[in-house]
Order: structure tokens, then C-alpha cells, then sequence
């Protein structure tokens, strides 16, 4: 079935669809990778995660690592689905542009 | 609502961004390295339990217990923290790998037993370490693609 496009104003904002566009194909990213693929500051991601946790959009979980820790972070299945709507969206407003 | 240049737009930042983690699913010179070893080394492991006129080696078992279960299980974990990536790399695509090596493990520890000639199965284990080493790499490829594409995880 053809995913329904559904704009997502949680996701629409540009580093919250980049983290989740970028976690949609993996199990999961750590905080570092997002960070540095996406060139911002650890307090700038930090907020967008914290909307996309809020939002049920997105899971954290840390691990040990030595003497720290570390966070990964997971697309949920709400976060799948809400960004395969907002993608398809996405998609139908710029296929405007070629119709027009 | 976004107008179709700002849909655009962020269309190719998904792009970029996917980009960007599909360039760190590389899987490292000393995880290729140790599967390809972990594969060859169950060939070594069930030669050494069926060695001719030898009794049954608990080395042997040993080892093939730590290369088909510990050590893979080690290097996946070590990998995801090189990587910073947690993504199933055997999901799929593998199929014709396994199929290879257990034919070639079945037929050779058929020849070293009816045969009784000792170093079929690690010979046998060369060809599956070199077959592991071609594994690996065409795995990383599909795994870029597939994150590039954005296609969801297993």
C-alpha cells in the first residue's frame, strides 16, 4: 500500500528530517555520527533528539563505553511511519513544481 | 507548508545526510580480516575433531565453538562501536555465500573422512577465507546502497 503523504511539523524542521531520514535505514546511530554528519554542536543536536524523544519519534539508549557512556539512538515505528508520510509529502510538493 | 523549491531542497538534504552515514558502513581491514579467519578456522576446528586415526580433539571443539559463535559475536559488537553504526549486515545478500561454504565443508570433510587424508579441511578453509574476504566487501556495498536509498532497516 502507497505510503499517505502527511506533512509532520516535528519532522519538517531540517536537522530533525536529516537525523531521522538518516536513522530510517539503519537499527542505529550513535550521538557522535549524527552530530558529525550533520556539522552541529552536541547542545544543538541535543535539542533536535529531545523534540524527536518527546514526539515518540525517536528511542535512546546509552552503553558503556570505558569510563563513559554512549547514546545511540532509534527510529521508532511511530518515526518510521511519520517520516515515510512526511517524505511522501515531500516528494508530491516538489513533483508540483514540474506541473506547474 | 513548503513551497516545491523548499521540498526540493530538502529532499537532497536527505540525500546528503544519508550519504554521509552510508560512507561510514565500511567494515574495517581487522573485521574482514576476522571473519574471514573465523570462517577458515571452523574448517581447521572440524579438521582437528575428525583428524584420521587421531581420537576426537577437544581443541578442536574448542575452537570451533569460539570462531562459529564468541568471535563473530565480538567482532559485530566491535564493529558497531568503530562505526558508530548498528545496521544488520547479513540480513541479506548472503545466501549464495552460505551455500558455497557448507557445500565446500560438507565435501571436504566427506573426503577427509572417507579418504582419510588430513589436510582437505584446511585447505578447504583457505578457499572459504578468501570466499569470506569477497563476502565482506559486497556487503559493504549493498549496505551503502541500501542506506543511501533509504531503505528501511530489517
Amino acid at each position: 500500500m502507497a505510503t499517505q503523504p502527511a506533512f509532520d511539523v516535528v519532522i519538517h524542521a531540517p536537522n530533525r528530517l536529516q537525523i531521522t531520514a538518516m536513522l530510517a535505514p539503519v537499527e542505529a546511530l550513535d550521538f557522535a555520527s549524527i552530530r558529525e554528519a550533520l556539522h552541529i554542536s552536541d547542545s544543538v543536536l541535543s535539542k533536535h533528539l529531545k523534540v524527536l524523544v518527546e514526539a515518540e519519534y525517536v528511542s535512546a539508549s546509552k552503553t558503556p563505553h570505558g569510563s563513559r557512556t554512549r547514546t545511540w539512538l532509534t527510529l521508532t515505528p511511530t518515526g518510521h511511519a511519520a517520516l515515510a508520510g512526511h517524505l511522501a509529502e515531500l516528494r508530491r510538493i516538489a513533483a508540483m513544481a514540474t506541473i506547474t | 507548508m513548503a513551497s516545491p523549491d523548499d521540498a526540493r531542497r530538502a529532499l537532497e538534504d536527505v540525500d546528503n545526510s544519508r550519504r554521509s552515514i552510508a560512507r561510514r558502513i565500511s567494515a574495517p581491514w581487522w573485521y574482514r580480516l576476522g571473519t574471514a579467519i573465523c570462517t577458515a578456522g571452523l574448517f581447521v576446528g572440524a579438521g582437528l575433531t575428525t583428524a584420521p586415526g587421531d581420537e576426537p580433539s577437544s581443541l578442536g571443539a574448542l575452537l570451533t565453538v569460539t570462531l562459529a559463535v564468541l568471535a563473530p559475536l565480538a567482532l559485530l559488537r566491535a564493529l558497531k562501536r568503530a562505526t558508530g553504526v548498528s545496521i544488520d549486515r547479513y540480513a541479506s545478500g548472503v545466501g549464495t555465500w552460505y551455500a558455497a561454504v557448507f557445500s565446500l565443508f560438507g565435501v571436504a570433510l566427506a573426503i577427509q573422512v572417507a579418504a582419510e587424508v588430513a589436510f582437505i579441511l584446511p585447505a578447504a578453509g583457505a578457499v572459504a577465507f578468501v570466499a569470506t574476504l569477497i563476502l565482506e566487501q559486497r556487503i559493504d556495498a549493498q549496505l551503502r546502497e541500501r542506506v543511501q536509498t533509504g531503505a528501511a532497516a530489517a
